[in-house]
């Protein structure tokens, strides 16, 4: 039985064992490019996430808590992560779109499906 | 009716005596429609071609109808341009009046159906030189015409015109409750096999009755040719060209016709290779059909088998979806 190309790719990016025979055809899978580049991205973005409270808000919280700042920067930390979270989320939700295929750019699925009959109604050489 | 045109300071007068028309329709449930005209065009020395007059009439399929068309030259004494001038008379012309031909016609409506329109016809041909009839079957596409009948004329017309000609022209009525509306069609280009897939997307627009055509441009697949050890890729370059044409019908559904024509030529060699067909069909507006289209088949030249096992395990349609414009 064949592996989804996104879960091949998703799990060598996650540094999971792969084998190399589903990796190769994963790689020629539509779309293969572009799920590792936003694969490579979202990795990016998590590492790079450096989101830290302003100074207002760490006025307006201390003002709040007193001098607990140490509890206020604690939830501002779970606040940022369920941001990232969401984020990733959003991001995986684009990739299976990605991978499923843009409605926009496949046919409607037809109701009926017409036969050309040669030497009937379909015919050898350019139309007279 | 009067149509002015200017040449050469003389008068020509091409009279066109029609018979009013005769009719005899059947008595089918709905009535097939189609409007026959029968055309006089004139041919100016060195110059183009113009209809001077002509006689129509719509029937319904199994109906005729006859004309009498007296063409005549009148040779201004003065040196004032070229006209035409058409008139019509209910009773046909005893004799030929003057040296360009009356043409006594009739033709009988026998099929009416979108783009094809059958008609048996007959002509005399009446002139000073003698007479000369003829008798055929016609099958035009909307709008097309056929010659029936041809005479030079440079000496008889004082050299204005070089010949005058007959011609027999059909094309189908519009219901007036549909003749403005507007059809849109989805119409996709699916080419698929040999582990690729290309689709093209094209949105067209006619009114009721009108012809629009298509054409993908030239697209690229790559064909695994011939078996192994000996297997071998091809580059083919296809075509997929036609027209649609389409009615709304009374009871809501659409009347579609669709002409396609799929070609194939390969990259490296000089042949190429089309087939053609149309196909009518009745769908509800919305609707998607998948029309699938054969591959060609080789020319007589070519020798050439596994490119086309190749070719022709590359599946080409068209998939269309029609629907009314507001």
């Amino acid at each position: 039985m064949s592996q989804d190309p996104l879960e091949v790719l998703s799990a060598f990016m996650d540094g999971e064992p792969v084998a190399p025979d589903a990796l190769a055809a994963a790689l020629l899978a539509p779309g293969a490019r572009e799920a590792l580049l936003d694969f490579a991205a979202l990795r990016a973005g998590l590492a790079g996430d450096d989101a830290r409270p302003s100074p207002a808000l760490h006025r307006a919280m201390s003002g709040i808590l007193g001098r607990r700042a140490q509890p206020a920067w604690r939830v501002m930390r779970r606040a940022a992560a369920v941001v990232v979270l969401a984020l990733a989320a959003l991001g995986a939700i684009s990739l299976e779109r990605r991978f499923r295929g843009n409605p926009a750019e496949e046919p409607p699925r037809p109701s009926r499906v017409i036969q050309f009959t040669p030497g009937v109604d379909w015919h050898e050489g350019a139309p007279r | 009716m009067r149509i002015g045109m200017i040449r050469n300071g003389v008068a020509l007068a091409a009279l066109m005596a029609t018979a009013g028309g005769r009719v005899v329709g059947d008595d089918s449930a709905v009535p097939r429609k189609a409007k026959l005209e029968f055309r006089v065009v004139a041919t100016w020395s060195k110059g183009a071609t113009h209809p001077i007059g002509s006689f129509s009439e719509q029937l319904e399929e199994g109906g005729s109808t006859t004309a009498n068309m007296q063409v005549r030259v009148d040779t201004p004494a003065d040196a004032s341009p070229c006209q035409s001038s058409v008139t019509g008379s209910v009773s046909p012309p005893a004799a030929p009046d003057g040296p360009l031909p009356l043409w006594q016609t009739e033709a009988t409506l026998r099929r009416a159906e979108m783009d094809d329109i059958q008609v048996d016809y007959a002509w005399r041909r009446r002139s000073p030189a003698g007479d000369v009839t003829h008798r055929g079957s016609a099958r035009l596409s909307e709008d097309g015409h056929a010659l029936l009948d041809f005479v030079p004329a440079s000496e008889a017309s004082s050299g204005c015109w070089d010949n005058v000609a007959l011609e027999l022209s059909a094309s189908i009525p519009e219901d007036s409750a549909f003749k403005d509306r507007r059809i849109a069609y989805d119409l996709w280009l699916v080419s698929e096999g040999h582990g690729n897939r290309l689709t093209r997307r094209l949105q067209l627009m006619g009114k009721q009755g009108e012809k629009v055509a298509f054409d993908y441009g030239t697209f690229r697949s790559k064909l695994t040719v011939g078996s192994r050890p000996n297997e071998r890729t091809s580059v083919m370059e296809m075509t997929t060209t036609g027209n649609i044409r389409s009615r709304i019908q009374p009871d809501g559904s659409i009347e579609i016709l669709l002409a396609a024509n799929r070609g194939a030529h390969p990259r490296e060699r000089d042949w190429y290779a089309e087939a053609h067909g149309s196909k009518k069909v009745s769908a509800t507006p919305g609707e998607t059909l998948r029309l699938e289209l054969p591959p060609p088949a080789p020319p007589a030249s070519v020798k050439e088998p596994d490119t086309f096992k190749a070719l022709a395990e590359q599946h080409v349609a068209l998939i269309l979806t029609p629907t009314l414009v507001d």
